[in-house]
């Protein structure tokens, strides 16, 4: 079975969980910029939480696929519809062969993944589906989708067909469960609280007045935000005494502050070494919530200790975890 | 109050106690009756049916009042997101289709169908509460035939 792009879009890629051991190389990571709502969208199509999905940027293109599939869609609300009904997300929904899935304006959020039992099977480079587009590396010809691409599904696991079985039971061409799933709403109450960042390498060479505006001030997220990083606009922040550095490691979720003083957040498709003065380190679970975030947006910070950020971390993935058994429970109960 | 009233109410009590109704607040002439159920006591429930006439009618009780319950243990919530108005307010009208609220168990949110038709009287659970197994959530007062 293939799926078959329809239309053009913004910023359209095949993501899974990303291509690591290579940065040492110069490889970065890449992967889903929201990695919570890839592994959800997957596994509730029963799909392993690795398997490579759509991950759709602002605007989603049309899609169809030349087979009855099952379908998730989890991340940002792009106002789903299947043959003109809108569909819900956060669900396993079955798709009858032909039937197009189509998108409106983002309702909240910024990127929606969207998985297909099966996953997309497109050549794994260097271990991983992911495309890094500025390095012309994996995913689907290691670039953006375009109208009239096609790529092909790969075999639909045994989750995937008993869900199938049970959803083209219903007398609806489209059909979904009665039950969603996810560990966290994208809803504005979510996406705007504070962002939790640990001290960064270079933290205590910056200004006091500097390290107290970083927490005082909002920062608005520019016009340049990419999947490698944002540019973010506020109040300026610099260190007390310049001084020349050597590169660095970097990472996702770094926050540099180059000479001209504004914030730069590192994200999936980072450098692997950078040269500017880092302030601080934002938490996995919240790099995942600043993907969900628009250029305009705005964001505040919050300086945690280490142990918290750890703390965090594997109470969202105990989150996780309970989410995975949640909806494996449901599968194997006939789905309702 | 002869013997035929005291056979009525004691008919009228088997079929309450039959009834899925949890109370009943009934005036006919001077006699005025009230019952209610010991597992719905301590909530608040203002059902009152206004007219019920059961002399000689066999299962022409239509209850006037329903109550939704739990579906599941969990953690309830009255709207799709923190951000998004509830699904039912008191007072809305629905029908057996319309989902009234959502429970969440291992982050999997189940819909909550209201599985009768009526109108919210009351809402008996907060946003966020965690709920039991057949835990009254909504009373419905249901259409009078």
């Amino acid at each position: 079975m293939n799926m078959h792009i329809l239309g053009n879009s913004l910023m359209t890629t095949v993501q899974d969980l990303g291509r690591t051991g290579y940065q040492k190389y110069g490889v970065n990571v890449s992967g889903a910029m929201d990695p919570y709502s890839l592994r959800t969208a997957n596994r509730l199509t029963g799909n392993p939480e690795n398997a490579a999905a759509l991950e759709m940027t602002l605007m989603a293109p049309s899609v169809v696929f030349d087979g009855p599939s099952v379908i998730a869609l989890a991340g940002a609300d792009m106002n789903p519809s299947a043959g003109g009904i809108p569909v819900p997300m956060n669900r396993p929904v079955y798709l009858p062969e032909g039937t197009v899935l189509s998108f409106g304006r983002p309702r909240r959020g910024c990127r929606c993944y969207m998985a297909v039992s099966g996953g997309l099977d497109v050549p794994s480079v260097m271990g991983s589906r992911s495309t890094y587009a500025r390095a012309s590396l994996g995913g689907f010809q290691g670039r953006t989708l375009i109208k009239g691409d096609s790529l092909p599904v790969g075999k639909m696991p045994e989750k995937g067909k008993k869900l199938q079985n049970i959803l083209e039971k219903q007398k609806r061409k489209t059909a979904w469960t009665p039950w969603s799933a996810g560990i966290y709403p994208i809803c504005e109450s979510f996406l705007f609280r504070p962002f939790r960042y640990t001290e960064g390498l270079q933290y205590s060479d910056f200004s006091e007045e500097s390290r107290t505006a970083l927490e005082r001030n909002r920062y608005r997220v520019t016009v340049h935000a990419d999947r490698m990083g944002y540019r973010l606009e506020g109040e300026k922040l610099h260190l007390a005494v310049q001084k020349e550095m050597i590169s660095e490691m970097a990472s996702l979720g770094t926050i540099q502050i180059p000479s001209e003083g504004y914030p730069i957040v590192l994200m999936a498709e980072h450098q692997t070494c950078a040269g500017y003065p880092e302030i601080g380190q934002i938490i996995l679970p919240d790099t995942a919530r600043a993907a969900q975030l628009k250029p305009g947006d705005t964001m505040t910070f919050e300086k945690i200790s280490l142990e918290e950020a750890e703390n965090i971390y594997i109470q969202t993935e105990k989150q996780m975890r309970a989410m995975t058994a949640g909806i494996d429970a449901h599968i194997e109960q006939g789905g309702l | 109050m002869d013997k035929t009233d005291k056979e009525w109410i004691q008919e009228l009590m088997n079929k309450f106690q039959q009834s899925e109704i949890t109370k009943i607040k009934i005036r006919c002439g001077e006699i005025e009756l009230e019952m209610e159920k010991e597992a719905s006591r301590g909530k608040k429930s203002s059902g009152i049916i206004s007219e019920t006439d059961t002399d000689g009618q066999e299962g022409s009780q239509n209850p006037a009042e329903e109550e939704i319950l739990s579906p599941l243990v969990g953690t309830f919530y009255a709207a799709p997101s923190p951000d998004e108005e509830p699904f039912v307010k008191e007072g809305a009208e629905i029908t057996a289709d319309t989902v009234v609220g959502m429970v969440e168990s291992m982050k999997v949110f189940t819909e909550i169908p209201a599985g009768v038709q009526g109108s919210v009287q009351k809402i008996l659970v907060h946003d966020g509460d965690f709920v039991e197994y057949d835990q009254p959530l909504f009373t419905v007062r249901t259409e009078q035939p």
